[in-house]
């Protein structure tokens, strides 16, 4: 019975993790070192590449600075108004992203309710980098609240309290006292954050397009490879897999070295 | 009991008539389906719209399929070539010619192709993946014969997107993202917040459309009799309807 017991684990669990490994590993099967190097050699693969690093670092240290003071309030305050903020700023990770698409045209767009007066200004985001940025930071922004409310919440009270006694105002206490004591659950954020940035695809395609060097990172490289240059798809595809699995392996790995 | 289910199962699944059609023709095959369905109670079309490069891909890969409906000839060939759809059974079916579609914002702007190279617009355009991509540069070619190379790379530089169909372009020019762009005369009836103009004659490019029964699907016949029927005047007819020319 109790020898039974690890086995009958591995019967049950089976299931869910061949879901995950199973394309993993025949995604890698599909491609090979020779056909990644071709696939890295186009200029096509590498302006995908660039601009998806120059805008997944920007949008991750943009949601970093925005929801910083979002995920303090919501870890610290009680009022309804938190709960309700706390709904809102989860809302992204459940919204399909085309519909984020939309709706960030809507929002940024040439006659949107903000694109509009932008474009008085003279200021257009669609079809640019920066409506990439914007897409990745609408979509990653819940990612790092999450994480950080979450190393919020599981401050030392004691400690908060004694430094306000010392007269440390809200401003000094959350950069002396809160933020390096959520540091590993901030950088987790920042990371998952990230992964999701480089990651996004669908909200990118329909707000910013498809447009080599200005707007096609490498989700998009993927999707027009697909109808052109399957190496360049596969290889990408490749990439991208191994990058999520190293910021979870990272992720996990921050989260411990500092609650250990 | 198994034998029966799965008998029945069997019996339906073999009339469905899957249908892949380029992105274009949706409005008229939306029409023909219903038609079709009606004169043929035994057969149920299931239709699925996308740029015609995707459904050859789709195609090649193996997808289930019965009919193709292609904006080219090349896709068509594509499909061809993987062995699927017989040689013999491709014909052409429709034509259509480009316009441009001007955004109503920029109606003022954009009065003919001339225009499309002033500076500070913002033009949509299919990508050269996609047949209609690959005409929209055949006919900025043909104008640019005459207008010079200076004007095509000015064109060129105000594109700002790269659609994988003429309908996203439509979409585009209609949320009033893009200034203007190059789409099918069939795709630009009825779009609101935008206005057609036409090219002249001597630069058009003639979209021709192909179709082709798939000999190893479902249901072979199902796809055959619907070509039958879009080759048909009651199929001509509905085409005709929705803007498009007969088979040139």
């Amino acid at each position: 019975m109790k020898r039974s017991a690890p086995f009958g684990w591995a019967v049950v669990c089976a299931p869910a993790l061949l879901l995950v490994i199973i394309p993993l590993l025949a995604l890698t099967g599909r491609s090979s070192a020779s056909r990644i190097l071709y696939a890295l050699g186009r200029e096509e693969t590498q302006s995908a590449i660039a601009l998806s690093i120059r805008t997944t670092v920007l949008s991750a240290l943009i949601v970093a600075f925005i929801g910083l003071p979002l995920a303090f309030f919501l870890a610290r305050c009680r009022h309804w108004l938190a709960k309700i903020a706390d709904a809102i700023s989860d809302t992204p990770i459940v919204l399909p992203p085309a519909a984020a698409g939309i709706a960030l045209l809507a929002a940024f767009g040439r006659e949107g309710l903000v694109g509009s007066k932008l474009d008085e200004w003279g200021i257009q985001i669609v079809f640019t980098s920066t409506a990439v940025v914007v897409a990745q930071c609408f979509v990653a922004l819940p990612y790092f609240v999450r994480s950080a409310t979450e190393g919020f919440r599981n401050l030392d009270s004691d400690t908060f309290a004694a430094a306000a006694i010392d007269g440390a105002t809200g401003v000094r206490s959350f950069w002396h006292i809160a933020a390096p004591q959520a540091r590993a659950a901030i950088l987790a954020g920042l990371l998952l954050a990230w992964a999701r940035a480089l990651g996004e695809f669908g909200a990118t395609l329909m707000f910013a397009g498809n447009f080599v060097g200005r707007t096609q990172t490498m989700p998009l490289a993927v999707y027009s490879g697909f109808e052109g240059d399957l190496d360049i798809a596969i290889s990408l595809s490749v990439i991208l897999m191994a990058i999520a699995l190293l910021v979870i392996l990272a992720a996990r790995w921050v989260g411990r070295t500092r609650t250990a | 009991m198994i034998s029966l289910l799965l008998g029945i199962a069997l019996e339906s699944a073999s009339r469905d008539v899957i249908v892949l059609a380029a992105a274009s023709l949706r409005n008229p095959f939306l029409e023909m389906e219903r038609v079709f369905e009606a004169k043929n109670p035994g057969l149920d079309l299931k239709c699925s719209f996308a740029g015609s490069q995707e459904l050859a891909t789709q195609i090649v890969m193996g997808a289930p399929a019965d009919a193709f409906f292609s904006a080219d000839r090349k896709q068509m060939d594509l499909a061809v070539k993987s062995g699927r759809i017989p040689e013999r059974w491709v014909r052409p079916f429709a034509s259509n010619d480009l316009c441009l579609l001007v955004a109503k914002r920029a109606v003022g702007k954009i009065k003919k192709v001339d225009d499309l190279s002033h500076d500070g617009l913002k033009l949509s355009l299919a990508c050269d993946k996609v047949p209609a991509g690959n005409y929209t540069i055949q006919m900025l070619r043909n104008a640019s014969a005459k207008l010079g190379e200076v004007w095509l790379a000015k064109v060129i530089s105000n594109v700002v997107s790269r659609e994988t169909s003429a309908a996203m372009v439509v979409a585009r020019i209609e949320m009033g993202e893009a200034d203007a762009g190059v789409v099918y005369e069939t795709d630009a009836n009825g779009v609101r917040n935008a206005s057609k103009r036409p090219i002249p004659a001597d630069w058009n490019v003639i979209a021709r459309y192909f179709l082709g029964a798939i000999g190893d699907g479902g249901n072979p016949e199902g796809g055959q009799k619907l070509s039958a029927f879009v080759l048909s005047r009651e199929g001509q007819l509905i085409l005709r309807k929705h803007g498009f020319s007969a088979a040139r």
